[in-house]
């Protein structure tokens, strides 16, 4: 069950007070996923409507005979948004799989046919938040009508080398900033994951910084103040800060 | 004025009592329209709900260089389907222009600020019709999604 806090700040449930927040929270369910999982997939039955209360979640149409891969993104949805609205519409099927796109993902599921029991005995309620609900679609739709002819975002992973010579260097602060980093508003394709020792024990914190399409990047002896200055510049802008590249690693 | 007979066949309001059809009908006005008409254009103000009374409508993106997915994906409608949905999101401009696509048609047009008026007085037609545009939004929004999953899978497969 969610607490009322979690809820308020859901964008179709900021309307409501704290007793309606109070009936849905006894609705939800908590689950965890890491990063790479799927919590449900295009053509599934649409048993539930979920909420991202921590994390990243991809929404991807899947090719026949191939893995997932960011390539195939359309959306992306972070923190105290819903997915599965095709749950409270006529097919009621997942359109598109979902999967955990950061390190881990915290969600909330509320079983469909409960929560529209509960907004049908309740229209008041009922009224409110599928009225939020049609914004956050209509926005949606507002969203990927205006992107439909652009490429799709360029997806970022940062690995922090974390083996035991990476941790003593360290690695950890640099895995601590490169995550306060990731949180930034317009860095939401951005993934930050550990890794292990690269072999480059002399120059270790190294931080592998990946982007589509444009290549990977080796940062050595890193910091906290490094690493901030690497989302700065290199991942937000493009320009990579060569004076810290290892040596032969800008592949 | 329009009949409460015609108000209840249509699916959006096909659950509402004789009070509240009434109340809807006070705020519903029939239009005419014949074959090419422009009902509605992409990004004016939307205002209305439209529902077709008789005969059929074409929904298209016609935005200048819009020539992607986007721009090739019309959508029709015929009796007793709503639409305007923009109405009520933010910043409540139409997102797709809107054709009479039959000899001719009728469609009925609903107030944006009398609907919201009659919702607040009676949240039980405010969630029953608020779910069937939800419903015409989603729908729109899959359609969206699977040309342009479409057109972006066959250029990641063209690339294997």
């Amino acid at each position: 069950m969610a607490a009322i806090d979690v809820l308020k700040q859901v964008e179709t449930f900021q309307t409501l007070s704290d007793d309606e927040l109070s009936e849905i929270g006894k609705l939800t369910i908590e689950k965890q996923f890491a990063y790479g999982d799927r919590l449900f997939k295009d053509g599934d039955a649409a048993t539930h409507l979920w909420i991202v209360e921590e994390g990243i979640i991809d929404l991807r149409f899947d090719l026949p005979g191939r893995e997932t891969s960011e390539e195939s993104t359309l959306s992306t949805i972070t923190a105290n948004k819903c997915i599965g609205w095709s749950s409270l519409v006529s097919p009621y099927k997942y359109k598109l799989s979902a999967y955990c796109a950061s390190s881990r993902c915290r969600v909330l599921a509320i079983d469909r046919d409960s929560f529209h029991e509960f907004l049908t005995r309740h229209p008041k309620t009922g009224y409110q938040v599928i009225s939020a609900m049609l914004r956050v679609v209509g926005r949606r739709f507002q969203r990927l009508q205006g992107s439909s002819d652009d490429a799709p975002l360029a997806p970022v992973k940062v690995t922090v080398h974390m083996a035991t010579c990476g941790i003593v260097a360290g690695a950890r602060d640099v895995m601590k900033a490169a995550i306060e980093a990731a949180t930034r508003p317009g860095l939401e394709r951005v993934v930050v994951v550990g890794g292990g020792c690269l072999g480059k024990c002399a120059t270790e914190p190294n931080v592998t910084v990946e982007i589509q399409h444009q290549g990977t990047v080796v940062y050595q002896k890193m910091n906290a103040e490094k690493m901030r200055r690497v989302f700065d510049e290199h991942i937000a802008n493009g320009r990579v800060l060569n004076d810290w590249v290892l040596e032969g690693e800008n592949i | 004025m329009i009949g409460l007979e015609f108000l209840e066949q249509m699916d959006v309001f096909r659950n509402l009592n004789d009070d509240q059809l009434s109340a809807i009908r006070k705020c519903a006005e029939a239009v005419d329209f014949k074959r090419g008409d422009r009902i509605f254009v992409q990004g004016d103000p939307a205002s209305h709900v439209w529902i077709v009374l008789e005969g059929e409508v074409e929904l298209r993106t016609e935005l200048p260089g819009q020539t992607g997915v986007a721009g090739s994906l019309p959508s029709f409608m015929s009796e007793a389907k709503a639409f305007g949905w923009a109405c009520f999101v933010p910043p409540y401009k139409y997102r797709l222009s809107c054709y009479c696509a039959s000899r001719w048609c009728k469609v009925i047009r609903l107030n944006r600020e009398d609907l919201l008026a009659i919702f607040e007085q009676d949240e039980v037609i405010g969630f029953i019709v608020m779910d069937y545009l939800l419903g015409a939004v989603g729908k729109q929004f899959a359609q969206l999604q699977d040309a342009i999953a479409k057109d972006r899978g066959i250029e990641m497969m063209s690339q294997w």
